[in-house]
């Protein structure tokens, strides 16, 4: 009120020129204002943007490598073990076998039917890499016990695994993920930590399904997971990361207080009772 | 009479036949820009106040005092804050800015015909800054929210709101000072008001030009053939 109350010429002429003028500053520093900070905000917006289809990118790129590389690996068992041994066993059973006594063409008949048996035998072994029949009829219990049962079964590493409560089975195309996943990390303990164990346990706690891996080996923490996930190496890792999303849950990777393992830990929720 | 007092004068003019820039604009781009309600509330503001300008003395004659202040006032107020009003999006912020004009309007009538004041209406003309003010800086906050929102300086509102900032915050203390001023500061000191609202109607002017200009676009057709499965 005090500016209202000036009564020289002077005064007045100085409150209207400083009053005005700080006016117009006000207004101009707003406007000014709003403008650079809602170019910055949109920039880091666009920033943000960018590295998302910059991640999405990556995803899909590993995503598609990873598709080939087990075409690939397909298409290697079946020309390198599959070919080769029905080729042979056509040899076997060749039109000169008319021609041949009956002891030569019983045996011949024998050797290639021995043949036959160990190609359907390879094929079933390749089918079973694929989609495990028994993860399908008797869920993700029984198909990580016969994983490990087999890796165990090897000789190299000790592996075992043991479900505490597995009463209510998850949906099925939540097992096939977590299965999937529990594949490659298991894969990738086999493939790069050269440990002497790994066991596996799961337990429930409240609506969380939990999964364990511990081993003794070389491994790593959760801040070289994130980083290789960012990077362009660590395909399977970028893998395991957006498997988990899909089934909207988390992982940890860590080294245990005693220092002497590491302990994978997968967390995920767990759904409405499996109706088979 | 000095060359100041010259270009002083010829402020008056200027700033009266600049209320007519936003109304050829508007009507240049009428038939183009859609909806047309900002045109011709630009339309009609523009018209009104060329008129009130132009004809002050004779209106200053016809009308009392009191109620010339209170049309100009409250059709300024009117204009401003229906420019305002039509890209705020929350319905009850535009519930409360309804019931803010409505309680001006009233508080304005009582001020001009009730209270005595002496030549001019300050107060009324400070509460009208404020309450505009507030609904600008509103708006703006409505801005920065919106996240599909582009630069803000390509929204016709921007510059509306600016040009009644400027004007407003600009001719503010002129105003309220206005009871007090001697003739001789009042010709000092007013043309300032003149200067600022003759930046306020081009930017008027630049804000329908942008609006006419967003709602005339029309998106590239993309050419791509039809291929009919069937034929093939």
């Amino acid at each position: 009120m005090f500016f209202l109350q000036v009564t020289t010429h002077s005064d007045v002429s100085l409150v209207l020129f400083l009053g005005t003028l700080g006016m117009l500053v006000l207004v101009i520093g707003l406007i000014l204002f709003i403008i650079f900070h809602q170019r910055r905000v949109i920039r880091y917006q666009q920033k943000l943007q960018d590295l998302e289809i910059e991640q999405q990118k990556m995803m899909l790129t590993a995503s598609i490598k990873l598709q080939e590389e087990e075409r690939q690996r397909l298409a290697a068992d079946l020309h390198d073990d599959a070919g080769p041994l029905l080729a042979t066993a056509r040899l076997y059973l060749n039109e000169n076998l008319v021609n041949q006594d009956k002891s030569t063409q019983l045996q011949s008949i024998y050797q290639a039917r021995q043949i036959i048996d160990d190609t359907i035998q390879l094929i079933r072994n390749i089918s079973h890499s694929l989609m495990p029949p028994t993860l399908k009829n008797f869920g993700l219990e029984s198909a990580v016990n016969d994983l490990f049962q087999k890796i165990s079964g090897s000789g190299t590493i000790n592996a075992s695994s043991r479900f505490h409560d597995y009463s209510e089975r998850l949906k099925p195309e939540k097992e096939l993920v977590v299965f999937r996943i529990i594949q490659e990390l298991v894969n990738n303990i086999l493939k790069h930590s050269n440990s002497s164990f790994i066991h596996l346990t799961e337990n429930v706690h409240g609506d969380k399904f939990y999964l364990r891996i511990h081993h003794d080996g070389r491994g790593i923490v959760q801040s070289d997971f994130e980083k290789l996930t960012k990077s362009n190496i660590g395909l399977g890792l970028k893998n395991i990361s957006s498997r988990m999303r899909v089934v909207h849950g988390s992982i940890n990777f860590e080294k245990d207080i005693s220092q002497t393992y590491y302990k994978i830990t997968l967390e995920l929720p767990k759904d409405d009772p499996y109706e088979s | 009479m000095g060359k100041t007092q010259i270009i002083e004068k010829l402020f008056l003019p200027i700033l009266t036949y600049s209320f007519l820039l936003p109304v050829v604009i508007s009507l240049v781009y009428f038939n183009k820009a859609k909806p047309r309600s900002v045109l011709l509330i630009v339309g009609g503001y523009g018209v009104t106040f060329f008129f009130l300008n132009h004809y002050f003395q004779y209106l200053q004659g016809f009308l009392h005092r009191s109620l010339y202040y209170f049309i100009y006032t409250l059709l300024e107020y009117v204009t401003f804050a229906s420019l305002i009003f039509i890209n705020i999006k929350s319905k009850k912020a535009r519930f409360w800015g309804i019931c803010i004009s409505i309680l001006f309007t009233v508080f304005l009538y009582l001020f001009n015909f009730v209270v005595r004041f002496k030549s001019f209406d300050s107060i009324p003309i400070a509460t009208e800054t404020l309450v505009l003010l507030v609904f600008s800086i509103y708006f703006f906050y409505e801005q920065f929210k919106d996240a599909s929102s582009l630069y803000i300086y390509n929204h016709y509102c921007f510059w509306f709101t600016i040009g009644i900032l400027i004007y407003l915050c600009g001719s503010l203390f002129i105003y309220v000072f206005g009871d007090q001023l001697t003739p001789e500061q009042v010709n000092q000191f007013w043309f300032f008001t003149y200067v600022v609202e003759i930046i306020k109607n081009l930017l008027f002017t630049i804000a329908i030009i942008i609006y006419s200009r967003k709602s005339n676009f029309k998106p590239e057709k993309i050419n791509i053939p039809y291929l009919d499965i069937k034929e093939l």
